[in-house]
């Protein structure tokens, strides 16, 4: 059957183009692994062996092809999925579920990772960009590391391949056509009487499903695509691990890895910070960071890879933690696995504010992708953990290396509690498993405080690093002599004298927790000082100013910076928007009550908020979208500086109830003033239920309303209003009225009653604030009859809540400058790698030279 | 025993410390019941909106009380007050995670997880409603 206005081709094509990603990355797998197979292990010359090195290449030379195929399917079925989106073909789902007509084009893209296929589309892209690069240049380990990148294509395809194999149902397909997709089943206006769809169905579907609001932020265009790559990036330093395992190489992968980690941990950072940022800016919880399990299963991952970077780094320059350098790369990216399975099973519905649903793709799939990695490289790690070479002498307590192999110990235990605490519904579920119907076990749930929970843990987390890093990069490896320690002496008065000021001086004063974690907040800020200042200067005494080389210091600086901002911004932040209509009487004895933070502005109405006031004014509306922005006038007591906020909200959007909010913030370098809506009045009850009470009037009499008095001060008769002609038996009348409510505040308010071609129209005067309207009803000499009315239904009012951030721009300054330092040094380590590889060419000339 | 292994076991009383600070400050999952059993203790208790009453709020009397019934998964129905604003989407949520403590004849609630259908997209079963009255509009 054919129905009008359908475009087929492009889900046709990019369903064949689907399952050719799936099979040519099966194809470049399984030629990789046996180009891997034929050629390792060989030692002699021998003619045979030679046959077995040309069967590698051989296989090498077929796996690259299908390589490139599925490069080209997976870039084509991106490609596809973007037409049928940007175009608004509606008889796709994934266009009409994630996207509409009147969204911006800019956030075109963003449709692409609202959903789980777009997002594993995404991830096997960077796979695929990651892969050509690796081949381009890194030929030496292309065998090993390509056979696990192409193994993990094999896996993503199969999340978006949406094949049915007798019951099971294999991953979700992006090219599903609405109409095949059960959502218009339910709609009996798509079908005929006798039950089929319509043939025209497609011209009833007006707009899309669209993008959920709190999407639509430049941040998500971007955020997304730098994480993903980040995750899909660690997958080489994996890879490399796995592939040293296999081949029995033990140690010469470290060489190049070093880099390809170094970016992969620049990317990852920059991409969870970017995410911190749209939390920031479009949600409301307040801040860039709540402990949420979505935000942890990100940063636990990166814990991970840093502290295997750190052990490589010293296996690099003393043979040390080769061992340990193993286990923290692969557990790096099976940790990405295993928070990929966290965040998109629906496992955490509970837990967290942004868990991604397991609509499409099943638990089970995710679960299985985890273990089909973790199984086989476990099983290398262990069965040849013997073999990985290892020093047996101790290291100095002098040296370099057993600093920074004690910190990745603690980056790790890091890692290892915020993973084992994100993961309490994983265990309820799998404690329900064995408990059974009896009923034994109460699943459990994080305590009253979470982010306490983590802080007060993670609180010494960064005492330790931002002590470590900051004299570390002071030591040799190996050893370090009385001379070279001297260096330290100045940094670290520097610092700690610093760090002692901005505790004396900085107000720093969080008792909110008692003054034992007070007190660890503020050595914990003196040990972040002493780090920024011994980095900052080792940039300069350490590497002499040379950029090039001083990628590490850069890194720890901003490292450092970036814990000292989130150190003052959390413990300083303040509440402006403390409400003071006083506690409520519900909260007996025994209830530790905060103030509320919610503070309720009337129209026109000033309101005390710490430094300011604050007036609501107006609102303006979006032209295409439910979408308000409410103009929040502040200045300053001293009336010194004034600026205007426009948080803004989605009021019923798409026919669901509520708002959706996104917060404003003034920026100022040492602080942010920032603010989000969290109530509106409902539309709904202002329906207006109260009459006009009259009341008899003279000129100079006094009537009372509820909160406060009004006087009638004027009655004036005339006959010219400009705009409206007047005839002869024509007039009007204004009532001047002054109210005054309790608070002594004053309005001088109008009401009108015009007679014309003989009949009568009452303009009234409301009072805002007040709540108050007043209509002149009949007025005869200094007579009048003045209707009043006290109505909440006239009141234009927000909720909202204010806080003011100190110093959150060290927060995103430290982000980009340790992001850097990463870059630096990835850039750094490739040509350091080059100039060692000439070195070994030189010498194995010389050696040749020299036989000869 | 060498340095790194005496650190090794430093680190791993520390992460045993810090853990089970933290399992003392776990709590459970309850009922409206077994909560009362546990009145002034802090806890969980999954529950639904109860949509046959209003929830009351009033942002110019108070901005920082909400008032609501929920109904546990037992199906008991218990006064919840909510010392904030109301929750925005409150009313289209399934299920509702309220953490807090149970007071005689009310739950005093400090924090709501709210479940709606779907978090990041819109519930579809909702936006199949809405294609009929949109295509009212030819």
């Amino acid at each position: 059957m054919d129905f009008t206005g359908e475009h087929l081709l492009p889900g046709k094509l990019g369903h064949f183009f689907l399952l050719l990603s799936f099979v040519s990355s099966i194809g470049a797998t399984v030629c990789y692994f046996l180009s891997v197979q034929k050629s390792r292990s060989l030692n002699t010359t021998s003619w045979q062996d030679l046959a077995l090195v040309s069967a590698g290449q051989q296989w090498k030379k077929l796996a690259r092809l299908f390589f490139i195929t599925e490069v080209i399917s997976v870039f084509a079925v991106f490609a596809l999925l973007f037409f049928i989106i940007s175009n608004h073909y509606f008889e796709y789902k994934y266009a009409w579920q994630h996207s509409s007509k009147s969204l911006e084009p800019k956030y075109l893209l963003s449709c692409f990772w609202e959903g789980q296929e777009g997002s594993f589309l995404l991830w096997s892209v960077w796979h695929c960009v990651l892969g050509l690069i690796f081949i381009w240049r890194q030929k030496e380990w292309e065998g090993p590391v390509m056979t696990v990148v192409s193994f993990a294509q094999v896996l993503l395809a199969t999340m978006i391949l949406g094949v049915s194999l007798f019951d099971w149902h294999i991953g979700s397909n992006p090219f599903i056509l609405s109409r095949n997709s059960g959502l218009l089943d339910n709609a009996p206006i798509f079908h005929n009487a006798d039950g089929s769809l319509r043939t025209d169905y497609l011209s009833m579907f007006q707009d899309g499903n669209d993008l959920n609001p709190l999407l639509q932020n430049y941040w998500m265009v971007i955020h997304p695509p730098v994480l993903f790559l980040g995750f899909a990036s660690t997958i080489i330093p994996f890879a490399f691990a796995i592939g040293g395992l296999w081949t029995k190489r033990f140690s010469e992968w470290t060489k190049p890895a070093l880099s390809w980690s170094l970016f992969s941990a620049g990317i990852l950072g920059l991409g969870i910070m970017m995410g911190a940022a749209w939390a920031y800016e479009s949600l409301n919880f307040g801040g860039y960071w709540a402990w949420d399990p979505v935000e942890n299963a990100s940063l636990v991952p990166w814990l991970v890879l840093v502290a295997g970077i750190h052990t490589l780094l010293i296996y690099r320059h003393t043979g040390n933690a080769l061992r340990t350098t193993y286990l923290f790369f692969t557990l790096c990216f099976l940790l990405v696995l295993y928070s990929t399975y966290l965040t998109r099973s629906g496992d955490l519905q509970d837990t967290s504010v942004h868990a991604f649903t397991g609509e499409g793709i099943t638990k089970w799939h995710l679960r299985t992708l985890l273990f089909i990695f973790a199984l086989p490289a476990f099983t290398l790690f262990f069965s040849r953990y013997k073999k990985i070479p290892f020093v047996a002498k101790e290291e100095e307590t002098s040296s370099r290396e057993f600093w920074m192999f004690v910190g990745s110990l603690i980056l790790f235990l890091s890692a290892l509690l915020i993973i084992g605490m994100t993961s309490i519904p994983v265990f309820n579920k799998i404690a329900a498993l064995f408990s059974g119907k009896d009923k034994l076990f109460t699943p459990l749930a994080v305590g009253e405080d979470s982010a306490y929970a983590y802080n007060r843990i993670q609180i010494f987390v960064a005492i330790i690093l931002g002590t470590f890093t900051a004299f570390a990069m002071y030591l040799k490896y190996k050893s370090t002599g009385k001379a070279f320690l001297k260096k330290l002496i100045v940094p670290t008065i520097a610092g700690v004298l610093v760090g002692g000021l901005i505790v004396a001086f900085g107000n720093i004063d969080y008792h909110a927790k008692g003054y034992g974690y007070m007190a660890a907040v503020w050595i914990a800020v003196v040990a972040a000082t002493y780090s920024l200042i011994a980095n900052g200067s080792y940039i300069f005494s350490g590497q002499k100013g040379r950029i090039k080389k001083a990628g590490g210091a850069i890194g720890h600086f901003g490292f450092a910076m970036l814990l000292l901002g989130i150190l003052i911004s959390s413990s300083k932040k303040e509440v402006m928007s403390l409400y003071r209509g006083g506690v409520p009487a519900f909260f007996g004895e025994g209830s530790k009550e905060n103030p509320g933070e919610n503070v309720t502005l009337i129209q026109g109405m000033k309101t005390d908020m710490g430094k300011y006031w604050v007036t609501y004014d107006k609102d303006s509306s979006h032209p295409k979208k439910p979408l308000w922005f409410y103009n929040l006038q502040f200045e300053t007591k001293d009336s010194k500086e004034r600026f205007t906020l426009k948080p803004n909200a989605f009021v019923n959007y798409k026919g669901n109830m509520g708002l959706m909010a996104n917060p404003d913030a003034k920026h100022y370098w040492n602080y942010d003033v920032f603010t989000y809506i969290t109530s509106l009045p409902n539309p709904n009850k202002t329906e207006d239920t109260s009459s006009f009470k009259p009341v008899d009037l003279k000129v100079g009499d006094t009537t009372f309303y509820s909160n406060g008095y009004m006087v009638l001060e004027e009655l004036n008769s005339g006959k010219e209003v400009p705009g409206i002609e007047f005839g002869p038996s024509d007039s009007i009348v204004v009532a001047s009225i002054k109210v005054t409510s309790k608070n002594a505040t004053s309005y001088s308010t109008k009401a009108l009653l015009m007679n014309k071609d003989g009949g009568s129209f009452a303009y009234p005067d409301t009072v805002m604030s007040e709540s108050l309207v007043l209509q002149l009803q009949k007025a005869d000499g200094n007579q009048a009859q003045l209707g009043v009315k006290e109505s909440n239904a006239i009141l234009k009012y927000i909720t909202l809540k204010a806080y003011k951030f100190p110093f959150i721009n060290l927060v995103w300054l430290g982000t980009i400058l340790m992001v850097i330092g990463f870059f630096i040094s990835a850039i750094h380590r490739r040509e350091r790698k080059r100039t060692f590889y000439q070195e070994q060419e030189m010498k194995k000339k010389e050696v040749g030279e020299a036989v000869v | 025993m060498k340095k790194t292994q005496i650190v090794l076991l430093i680190l791993v009383i520390a992460g045993i410390v810090g853990m089970s600070f933290f399992i003392k400050d776990l709590t459970t999952q309850e009922t409206f019941a077994t909560a009362q059993k546990k009145s002034g203790k802090f806890v969980v208790i999954k529950a639904q909106l109860d949509k046959s009453k209003p929830i009351e709020y009033d942002a110019v009397k108070n901005p920082n009380l909400t008032v609501f019934y929920a109904l546990d998964k037992d199906g008991n129905r218990t006064k919840v007050v909510y010392s904030n604003a109301k929750i925005t989407d409150m009313e289209r949520s399934e299920s509702l995670d309220l953490n807090g403590v149970m007071r005689d004849g009310y739950f005093e609630c400090k924090t709501i997880q709210t479940k709606c259908p779907s978090k990041y997209k819109d519930d579809p079963k909702a936006a199949e409603k809405n294609l009929p009255t949109a295509s009212t509009t030819k």
